[in-house]
């Protein structure tokens, strides 16, 4: 058993271990500097952090619908929500296409009016929403569920309103699972490439963020791609520090 | 133990057949050539690995399986070639570069390329139809507003048939598939670019040599003639 798990480690742990020995640490700096590099690493970031607080905006009222209610109504809201979880990225860009492209469903008449979104920033930040938005919801959903009803209840019980009881009381108790949350939509809007690429296209500066940067330096540049992949997995250590295992549980331990 | 051996080896997959390294541009053609090359004896057990040629020359260099490499321009070719991996690389064809549009399109010339208000397409600089079309339209002093670089010639034109691209420059090839969906505005683009063939791997499977020699000859030049290719 302890073979097999210690090859299991090794499996993972070699990908890793070998991109942080090809790094070109001593050009790095310039590497860093390079636009391929440094116009994806801005809109990733900015992409990526609007995704995340549509994820919080949108997510939080539909995470509190799914706790509180019960039935099949909700059962199925649940599954549509849990869709682009289980779906390949790239079918979700596809759909997106045919709902909000020019001639989509959504996007035809928007288009009339001149509201063009494919190969738009706002794009890449739909398609990341698309895929993060499931993973705060379902974290933040587990994070109410463990809430006592009756703490709520006592304090509407006392006079206070719902605002103030989902100010002073739902949130703290449930902080933990939106700090969760949110910085596993962050990570998922962070390496989000098959919707984006399908649906907002690829162009350095407006749409080809950190992933799709990497599959184009791979065949132009491949020290850019060792950087940005590196760049990728940092982002990826920094969101697992932050979760501290309490992506499981999803209460307060 | 076995379980997981026999497993690995399953999942590795069987690599007796050679397999054809194609570019994108060259999806339709490649089954009638495999069919006119068993029409004269050879073999027609070929795996197609089709892409841009650049990301196939980036396998290749990383020691995907052997066979054919056939590339769509010199500098692809080139990148395998300097990996040690495809040798002795021959010219089989030539493809144009073409203007088209979505149908009722505002494109009227290569000159539209550089409005802000239509949705332009190219290929990335890094795949052949991508560096032709931005050295043709760099040498009449065009600055394409480019919306989208995508990452071979086939999806470029899928954006183009589904409505999503106003214009592209793509092969005179694909302009044909595109058919009725794209419409072809006559330009006096006349560059050409190059597909080059080369053996890949140190123990290539038999018949890839063969393959290589086959695409010069007059069978295939027929089949290419029909697709729409140039001569070499």
């Amino acid at each position: 058993m302890g073979v097999i798990a210690a090859l299991a480690i090794a499996l993972l742990l070699l990908p890793l271990v070998a991109i942080v020995l090809r790094t070109p640490w001593g050009d790095l700096a310039e590497v860093l500097g390079r636009p391929v590099v440094s116009d994806a690493l801005r809109l990733s970031v900015v992409t990526a952090m609007c995704a995340t607080v549509l994820c919080v905006v949108l997510g939080t009222p539909l995470a509190m619908f799914l706790a509180q209610a019960s039935g099949v109504r909700v059962a199925l809201v649940r599954s549509l929500v849990l869709l682009p979880l289980v779906l390949p990225p790239v079918v979700g860009g596809v759909a997106l296409l045919e709902a909000f492209g020019r001639r989509g469903l959504l996007g035809g008449p928007l288009d009339a009016v001149g509201i063009r979104l494919p190969f738009t920033p706002a794009a890449v930040v739909l398609a990341q929403v698309f895929v993060a938005l499931p993973f705060f919801v379902v974290t933040v959903e587990a994070g109410l569920r463990g809430v006592e009803e009756r703490l709520a209840e006592a304090a509407t019980a006392v006079g206070a309103s719902r605002w103030l009881v989902f100010r002073r009381i739902t949130v703290p108790l449930i902080a933990p699972s939106l700090a969760a949350g949110t910085a596993l939509a962050l990570a998922r809007a962070l390496g989000e490439f098959g919707a984006t690429v399908t649906f907002a296209g690829n162009l350095g500066g407006r749409t080809q963020t950190m992933p799709l940067a990497v599959v184009e330096a791979l065949r132009s540049d491949p020290d850019a791609a060792l950087a940005l992949s590196l760049l990728l997995i940092a982002a990826s250590l920094a969101v697992l520090v932050g979760l501290r295992g309490r992506w499981l549980s999803g209460v307060r331990s | 133990m076995l379980i997981l051996a026999l497993v690995a080896a399953g999942c590795a997959g069987d690599l007796n057949e050679p397999v054809l390294h194609s570019a994108a541009s060259l999806t339709d053609v490649v089954p009638d050539l495999v069919d006119a090359f068993g029409v004269t004896g050879g073999r027609t057990d070929f795996r197609l690995n089709v892409g841009g040629s650049s990301a196939l020359a980036a396998q290749i260099g990383d020691g995907a399986p052997s066979g054919v490499f056939l590339a769509a321009d010199e500098v692809t070719m080139g990148i395998a070639v300097d990996s040690g991996e495809a040798s002795d690389p021959v010219v089989f064809a030539r493809n144009r570069l073409v203007l088209v549009r979505r149908p009722r399109a505002d494109v009227t010339g290569l000159a539209d390329l550089a409005e802000r208000g239509l949705a332009v397409g190219l290929c990335a600089p890094s795949v052949p139809c991508g560096s032709l079309a931005r050295s043709e339209l760099a040498a009449r002093s065009i600055d394409p507003a480019v919306d989208t670089e995508e990452p071979d010639v086939r999806s470029l034109l899928a954006k183009v048939v589904a409505g999503e691209l106003d214009a592209a420059l793509v092969y005179a090839t694909d302009a044909i598939v595109g058919g009725e969906a794209i419409e072809v505005v006559p330009t006096d683009l006349a560059g050409t670019t190059p597909y080059l063939a080369a053996v890949v791997g140190s123990d290539p499977p038999s018949g890839s040599t063969e393959f290589v020699a086959f695409l010069r000859s007059p069978e295939a030049q027929q089949v290419f003639a029909a697709a729409g290719f140039e001569a070499p």
